[in-house]
């Protein structure tokens, strides 16, 4: 716990509250503006919602996740901290209380978004009923999703001193992603900075004649759930293994 | 009295470089360890590998009387504190909240962290965010984060690094005090004997990842102790006089001066006052001190023995 505590103390003043409230705020407001506004479409509001928010998700978490994953390992890399933490704790738990510093915030991150959910409907007037179980479902596979990328990041960081390798990585990651959002289905799977969108639990025929769009309910994808966690615990050992060989 | 570190065929290599080499490194209670040699030498890898931070390629170390492993390596190194290289802080943080995690992760009471601010003049900018600290302040901050729990040894990487000669000056009495103040054992590097001889009592002389010498300072004092400038009036007649005491003799770069070799403080002041009863003139004696890489070639030359 006092590892924790630790690295509680470290984040004073680095804002990553801020950071990591941002990352949730740009989603809300970006699908507030594009949510809808005539009946037809108040009618499957929060379908839309559904749809529409995995694929925002796929443009602002891989950078969000890279800040806030570079900003955890920043401050020792310019603190130049490790040389003596190492000698104050174990490298594992150094990893750990980094880990659950970063899944707490990816967990706020997703909480918010979740939290927007409903008041997103009952601000816009949505008179569709909110289904609660697609909620879960979007919000369980942004954490994973979110946690897959935020290992990754982690793993830049601590192998690059330079941050702006993790995030410009973050950044190209938004574009592949969102680019193979509209790829063919097994395309998309080869992206994993883009996975939101294949766990998407909604999606859309859009009739290009009629220029009218039916949301469905897809069925939950649950391997590619299981693969984006088998990926990040594959990352988080790199993680783990990278702290443990630093050279210091 | 009992040794506080012990390190035995120490080594660490990399590849085919040998950083450092059979090191058996003794280092006394309550000394001050001044541990020389110049960059490159193996003096932060030994450091390094005394603290775990590396693993040695073969070799055992004791710390605090206990050989270090895996295993109790973080129980040990509660009771030592370290300053390599460059002293670590969250720029973002003030000395007080640094001091706060060091701290809580050493498991020391915080009530501690005014002690450590007071012994380097810190107190008052404790506030402060570290990214404006000056470079000595830093390091003094990084004194204070090893100092924190009233550590039984201290392991300091050229703590004076980048400092103006006030600031190593301050960390240099710092120091000095720490085993009277603080009742702690110091390790302490450098790759200038002049910046140590003042405050250490004991010295190691590593070159190549090799100990050329481990003994009291005043017997590496010995191997220091270069040739003797004489000047004179009447260089003539010194030169006879010192041929007669059978003293070797090289002429200097002026007339007036001759070279003599290196004597010791009782033969030198008999031989003066020899030239001064048979009107030589002496006008001056100097000591010409050996720099660090004459010491080491000393060393190397007379096989000495590491002791």
């Amino acid at each position: 716990m006092k590892v924790f505590w630790a690295e509680i103390q470290k984040a004073h003043r680095r804002h990553d509250l801020p950071v990591a409230v941002g990352v949730a705020l740009i989603v809300v407001l970006w699908a507030s503006a594009s949510s809808p506004t005539t009946a037809d479409e108040l009618a499957t509001g929060y379908s839309g919602l559904l749809y529409t928010l995995p694929i925002m998700n796929a443009v602002v978490m891989p950078v969000g996740m890279a800040a806030l994953a570079s900003r955890i390992w920043d401050a020792e890399t310019k603190g130049q901290t490790c040389k003596l933490l190492f000698t104050l704790q174990s490298r594992d738990s150094l990893f750990a209380a980094k880990v659950a510093l970063g899944m707490l915030e990816n967990l706020l991150v997703c909480a918010l978004e979740c939290l927007a959910l409903p008041l997103l409907g009952a601000f816009r007037g949505f008179t569709e009923s909110v289904n609660a179980g697609l909620c879960v479902w979007l919000v369980l596979c942004t954490f994973c999703v979110n946690g897959m990328l935020y290992f990754l990041s982690f793993l830049l960081s601590i192998r690059v001193e330079n941050q702006v390798a993790a995030l410009a990585v973050g950044f190209c990651g938004a574009l592949i992603g969102l680019f193979a959002a509209f790829m063919p289905r097994w395309f998309s799977y080869l992206v994993p900075f883009g996975y939101y969108v294949p766990l998407s639990p909604v999606g859309m025929n859009w009739d290009s004649d009629t220029r009218i769009a039916e949301f469905f309910v897809r069925p939950l994808c649950l391997p590619l759930l299981a693969g984006t966690v088998i990926l990040a615990a594959a990352l988080a050992l790199l993680c783990r293994r990278a702290i443990r060989n630093k050279e210091v | 009295m009992t040794n506080i570190i012990e390190t035995h065929d120490l080594c660490k290599i990399y590849g085919s470089h040998a950083a450092v080499e059979h090191l058996d490194l003794v280092v006394p209670q309550g000394s001050v360890y001044g541990f020389i040699g110049p960059n490159g030498a193996g003096k932060s890898t030994t450091m390094k590998m005394l603290l775990g931070l590396i693993h040695p390629t073969q070799g055992t170390v004791q710390l605090l009387g206990q050989p270090m492993n895996d295993r109790n390596r973080l129980s040990i190194l509660r009771h030592t504190g370290s300053l390599i290289e460059s002293p670590a802080g969250y720029a973002h943080l003030t000395a007080q909240e640094n001091l706060q995690i060091v701290a809580d992760l050493k498991q020391v009471p915080r009530k501690d962290i005014d002690r450590v601010l007071e012994i380097v003049h810190l107190r008052e900018y404790r506030r402060r965010k570290v990214g404006q600290y000056s470079l000595g302040m830093r390091q003094r901050l990084g004194i204070a984060q090893a100092l924190l729990g009233s550590p039984e040894l201290l392991i300091l990487d050229e703590p004076t690094n980048g400092l103006d000669p006030a600031g190593i000056q301050e960390m240099r009495s710092l120091i000095a005090e720490m085993p009277s103040s603080c009742g702690a054992t110091v390790l302490i590097s450098s790759h200038l004997l002049s910046e140590l001889e003042m405050i250490v009592d004991r010295v190691g002389v590593i070159n190549n990842g090799r100990l050329l010498f481990q003994g009291p300072l005043d017997q590496l004092r010995r191997h220091s102790r270069g040739d003797i400038l004489l000047e004179t009036l009447d260089p003539d007649r010194a030169r006879q006089v010192l041929l007669a005491n059978r003293v070797r003799v090289r002429d200097g770069n002026s007339p007036q001066c001759l070279i003599l070799p290196a004597l010791t403080d009782a033969p030198l002041a008999e031989l003066v006052r020899r030239l001064a009863d048979q009107g030589a003139g002496v006008v001056g004696v100097t000591r010409r001190t050996k720099t660090l890489e004459e010491i080491f070639l000393s060393l190397t030359e007379h096989g000495e023995e590491v002791g």
